[in-house]
């Protein structure tokens, strides 16, 4: 081990050990949001919210990364446009990497990366004067890709020296053994996306069956870790039984009055005449499966969290704000799950 | 690294998300091109400019993505000017003056021709286009290059991936004053095709600088004096996106939609930029159209844009039966069904099975129209209805498509060709014998697919029909047992099982005087008759048979001098094959060599001369003539297959023989009996101990399916001889297998 190593391994144990010697003080429970729109300019339903529930931080996605092919090199996409905005929150940078981008990658290749990455997050920081003491990486690494994703990680702390969670996956939780650990100092759980997606009736933002598989493993990720819950909404565009297209941002109020369309049941309808409906295709005979998370659902979810995790939880970060999302949701709600988790 | 930061690379992965979605866009990357299992060839009858929508898994046809939006215009922009100016100066020149040349470039040269500086730029002093004096064209090339340079600055930007920021997308600070000087060069321009020039940069600087509305203007109260050329589209498309940033859809669309259909060029742009939001965007657009062509064109881009090939059948059908532009539709129609019928498309996840059954309601339709005798191509909407019929395994129906389609006279080769690939394949297909008469009437099908790789463009899709038609005809002849002809279309290892077989298709290879179809037959067979001799002899071999091998691969040509790479008598503790090739630096024997060496060995032990030493050498020569030894060059070949990094990839017809210890086992214990010392017993069983570890990997792990790395650690107390060896330790073999041998050293544990 090399003394750099060791003192990175010092220096996260400093930073285990802070939050309990402080948490009273500085670590309060807080409620946070993803913003996960190319242009951060929020909403009066965004505000309101954000002012009601005196959220301070927001995860704001900075950019993708992503291949055009696998033999192209990695290269930014859709960076965010910020406004003045934001400076009057804490803002966490968030890139989400798509994990094609940790295949067939060399050690320089990862170090330019970084270099890249880091370059590009100072560069949007630098036209809001904004400063981060976090950053996020969002990456669905496998076993195949988490040497490269890892090294990628290691890399970034060189050129930053920031606090680093990333998102954690409920199968990287379950199986940590296999899909190892990140080097990070903190983890954000992603309670969500947790099925299959297709054309049956499962629901693959969250269903209890699934969660059920999940849950027991909550309490032995060995890295302190806040929580993402999901009050996000879409469809699926289902044709012979295949789903061919998901349907971002989609509600059952986009079909409630459009006569080419027709319910099956609350979460399910059926294409009568083939139409364009909020920029999307459908021919007649689809079907549209509609997917959200109840505030039942959520509020359950929140106490299944606290049975099993048996931890404290100092961020509970919704995913993500868009008056879309938030119109479907009590006012208080976020509150709630907040003390419910904890 | 530069890179132009491509639209459709945004649109198709922008902000993915941390929903880390399963689903698989259709474009997203990969070689796969989505037409390696087809039967019907698009270029056959479709316009060649509507390629890049041709049923295909890229994102266009052909060419993947459009990488084209800085360059497409480079080469008839200097054709446009050189025919304009007209002045002979070489085109190298004016494509460095409109491609590569600065502005600060352009400006010293306006300086020049207007006698402000003496000399015209260093790189610029040899051009012929300076020569003649500047004339008034000339000069109002120039001052026109000078204005679009600027607006290069804007329009045409190349930048870092990585260094993309929103400095970079801050407005451009001077548009007024270009705005104002393009303004006066628009209305001073003496000719309609300067005119149209500055037309086109002042509408591109309304759209990127200013108000959507002033580009708007500006189009609608000039188009009338302008053709209808690539410049006019090119405004018309900037004009669309006018429309677009006010969310005006219906006539953005209907704009796209007229530059889709009038300039080739700039199909692909119209095809990422339409995009109907709700269905009255939709409607308005089709109320727009001025003519039925216009609503026909909005109904070809809906039908492969969205994928919704038979509803725009339908709609163009009825409003002009004879369109050519249903002739694309009909050619994605097809290849989709084959895709989604291919069963080896299908997916491990269940929602992406194949489907079972034909598209009911796309046959009836094709097969509806095509009895129209005025569309535009009644000979390939038969073919087409033919295939689909096909498909659908009425094979009947088929055929009368079929018929009909032949009696239409004058049809170009190509589409002549699809549809006798279409009828081969169908006449196969349906047949439940094959006798003579029907070997007759396929055999110029079958001598002409043979050749279609050398006569057919490249585009002609005959290849996946040429291997239907062999699987089809080899599992027929298979099920009337005439089993050379089924081998001769689709080889396969379990004919080699028999020696019947053999000896018929060996036979049938050797026959005088045979029927042109048995001739193509012996041509479709993919080994040679010395293929056969050599198996023969390996397996001849590998049955203790020598003088029968040695004939057999005598007759095997170059075959027999195949060489090995190390030395086959060599008996190692342990297996290494590597070292075996590296070391030896003795005679590199034969096929034939080492055979005939055997013979020599055999000889000598019959006549009873060094028992001990040849029954262990021919031990040695027959385990590594197995897959176990250093000289599994002696059966790689043709027929038994080559490279068996492991006996899971020996066919299961050959890996009995192949990995069998039985000979060297006979051999081994014969040099045993003759031993005379404990030195030559400690060898024999140890080499004796080897085959039954080599056994105890054939009995306990090669024979399972579901094998795995890892599960081949040997009980080493099932190897007897082990024990056997035990009573010679105080021989130097003992302790040099000691030394080497791990699992002994188990053993002795």
């Amino acid at each position: 081990m090399t003394d750099h190593q060791l003192l990175r391994i010092v220096f996260r144990i400093i930073l285990l050990f802070l939050p309990l010697s402080s948490c009273k003080n500085k670590q309060a429970n807080e409620i946070s949001f993803y913003y996960w729109k190319t242009t951060f300019s929020l909403s009066v339903t965004e505000r309101k919210v954000l002012d009601n529930d005196q959220v301070k931080k927001l995860y704001i996605r900075y950019f993708d990364v992503d291949k055009e092919t696998l033999q192209d090199p990695a290269a930014p996409v859709s960076p965010i446009t910020l406004d003045s905005s934001v400076k009057k929150y804490e803002v966490i940078p968030v890139v989400y990497i798509k994990k094609r981008v940790f295949e067939n990658i060399d050690s320089n290749e990862l170090k330019l990366l970084a270099n890249n990455t880091f370059k590009l997050v100072s560069k949007i920081n630098q036209l809001q004067q904004i400063q981060n003491k976090e950053i996020q990486f969002d990456c669905d690494w496998t076993e195949k890709t988490r040497g490269a994703y890892f090294s990628f990680i290691n890399f970034y702390r060189t050129l930053a020296n920031q606090f680093i969670s990333a998102t954690i996956r409920l199968h990287q939780v379950k199986y940590y053994n296999r899909t190892g650990i990140p080097p990070i100092d903190r983890g954000v759980l992603m309670y969500y996306n947790m099925g299959e997606i297709n054309s049956g009736p499962i629901n693959s933002i969250y269903d209890k069956t699934n969660a059920a598989m999940y849950n027991a493993s909550l309490s032995r990720y060995p890295l302190p870790i806040d929580i993402a819950l999901p009050i996000f909404s879409w469809g699926q565009q289902i044709r012979d039984n295949k789903v061919i297209q998901l349907l971002n941002k989609i509600s059952a109020s986009h079909f409630q009055h459009d006569s080419n369309f027709v319910f099956v049941n609350p979460f399910r309808l059926l294409v009568r005449h083939s139409c364009f409906t909020a920029g999307y295709y459908f021919m007649e005979n689809d079907e549209v499966k509609l997917e959200s998370v109840s505030q039942d659902e959520l509020i359950f979810m929140s106490a299944q969290i606290k049975k099993y995790a048996r931890k404290k939880f100092s961020h509970v970060i919704f995913y993500d704000l868009d008056s879309t999302n938030l119109v479907q949701y009590e006012k208080d709600i976020y509150k709630e799950i907040l003390r419910t988790v904890n | 690294m530069k890179k132009i930061f491509t639209k459709k690379f945004c649109a198709l992965l922008i902000s993915s998300f941390i929903i880390g979605t399963s689903i698989i866009l259709a474009c997203a990357g990969g070689d796969w091109e989505g037409y390696e299992n087809s039967n019907f060839t698009p270029e056959a009858f479709v316009e060649k400019k509507l390629s890049p929508f041709f049923y295909s898994e890229l994102f266009y046809y052909g060419i993947g993505h459009d990488e084209q939006q800085s360059t497409r215009f480079i080469e008839s922009n200097i054709t446009d000017w050189l025919a304009y100016l007209n002045n002979n100066a070489p085109v190298e020149e004016y494509a460095f003056l409109l491609d590569r040349a600065s502005k600060g470039c352009v400006d010293s040269i306006i300086s020049f021709t207007e006698g402000k500086i003496v000399m015209p730029p260093a790189a610029l002093a040899t051009y012929q286009f300076f020569k003649p004096k500047a004339d008034k064209k000339t000069k109002a090339f120039l001052g026109y290059l000078s204005l679009a340079k600027e607006a290069e600055q804007f329009a045409n930007v190349t930048y870092d991936w990585w260094d993309h920021d929103q400095t970079k997308k801050t407005a451009y600070k001077n548009a007024a004053i270009l705005n104002k000087a393009l303004l006066a060069g628009y209305t001073n321009a003496g000719d309609k095709f300067l005119k149209q020039r500055y037309w086109f940069q002042l509408i591109r600087s309304y759209f990127f600088n200013g108000a959507p509305e002033k580009a708007i203007e500006f189009f609608e109260s000039n188009k009338n004096l302008f053709e209808k050329n690539k410049m006019f589209f090119r405004c018309l498309a900037y004009t669309a996106g006018a429309h677009y940033k006010l969310k005006e859809f219906g006539r953005a669309n209907y704009y796209y939609s007229l530059v889709y259909d009038g300039c080739d060029d700039l199909k692909t742009t119209a095809h990422y930029s339409f995009h109907p939001q709700e269905e009255k965007d939709w409607q308005i657009t089709l109320s727009l159209c001025r003519n039925r062509e216009e609503k026909i064109t909005l109904w070809q881009m809906l039908g492969v844009f969205y994928k919704d090939e038979k509803r725009s059948i339908r709609e163009i059908y009825k409003l002009d039966p004879s369109s050519i532009k249903l002739n694309l539709l009909l050619a994605r129609a097809v290849n989709k069904q084959e895709r989604q019928l291919d069963a080896d498309y299908a997916d491990y996840a269940s929602d992406n099975a194949p489907d079972k059954t034909i598209d009911k309601p796309l046959l009836s339709l094709i097969s509806n129209i095509a009895n129209d005798p005025n569309i535009n191509d009644p000979f390939m909407w038969d073919v087409a209805a033919g295939y689909l019929h096909m498909l659908d395994h009425n094979y009947l129906m088929a055929e009368n498509n079929y018929k009909k389609a032949e009696k239409i006279n004058s049809i170009e080769k190509i589409k002549q060709w699809q549809l006798r690939l279409l009828k081969v394949l169908n006449k196969v297909t349906a047949a439940s014998l094959v006798d003579d008469k029907f070997e007759k009437e396929i055999l110029d099908d079958i001598e002409w697919l043979r050749s279609c790789g050398k006569d057919a463009p490249e585009s002609f899709r005959y290849n996946y029909a040429f291997e239907t038609i062999k699987q089809e005809l080899a599992k027929k002849y298979g099920l009337q047992m005439r089993l050379v002809k089924s081998e001769c279309y689709v080889s396969k290892p379990a004919f080699y099982s028999k020696d019947k077989n053999v000896a018929d298709l060996e036979a049938f290879l050797l026959k005088k005087n045979k029927t042109p179809y048995e001739e193509l037959c012996k041509n479709l067979y993919q080994n040679t008759l010395d293929d056969l001799y050599e198996f023969q002899a390996i397996k001849m071999a590998f049955a203790d048979k020598i003088d029968e091998a040695i004939s057999l691969i005598e007759k095997s040509g170059e075959k027999a001098k195949k060489g090995l790479l190390g030395n086959p008598f060599n008996g190692r503790i342990n297996d290494c094959h590597d070292c075996d090739h590296e070391q030896y630096k003795g005679i590199h024997y034969t096929k034939l060599a080492l055979l005939q060496k055997m013979k020599e060995m055999k000889a000598n032990i019959v006549a009873g001369k060094d028992i001990y030493n040849n029954a262990l050498l021919l031990g040695n020569a027959f385990y590594n003539m197995s897959h176990y030894g250093n000289a599994r060059f002696f059966y790689e070949s043709a027929i038994l297959g080559d490279a068996h990094y492991s006996p899971q990839v020996i066919d299961s017809v050959f890996k009995n023989f192949l990995i069998s210890m039985k000979i060297p086992t006979t051999y081994y214990l014969k040099a045993l009996a003759a031993a005379t010392n404990g030195e030559q017993k400690a060898k024999c069983y140890y080499l004796l101990a080897k085959c039954e570890r080599n056994d105890w990997y054939n009995n306990k792990l090669y024979s399972k399916n579901d094998y795995y790395w890892g599960e081949d650690m040997v009980d080493v107390k099932a190897i007897t001889n082990f024990e056997s060896l035990r009573q010679y330790s105080d021989t130097r073999y003992y302790q040099e297998v000691l030394k080497e041998c791990g699992y002994f050293k188990i053993y002795l544990k």
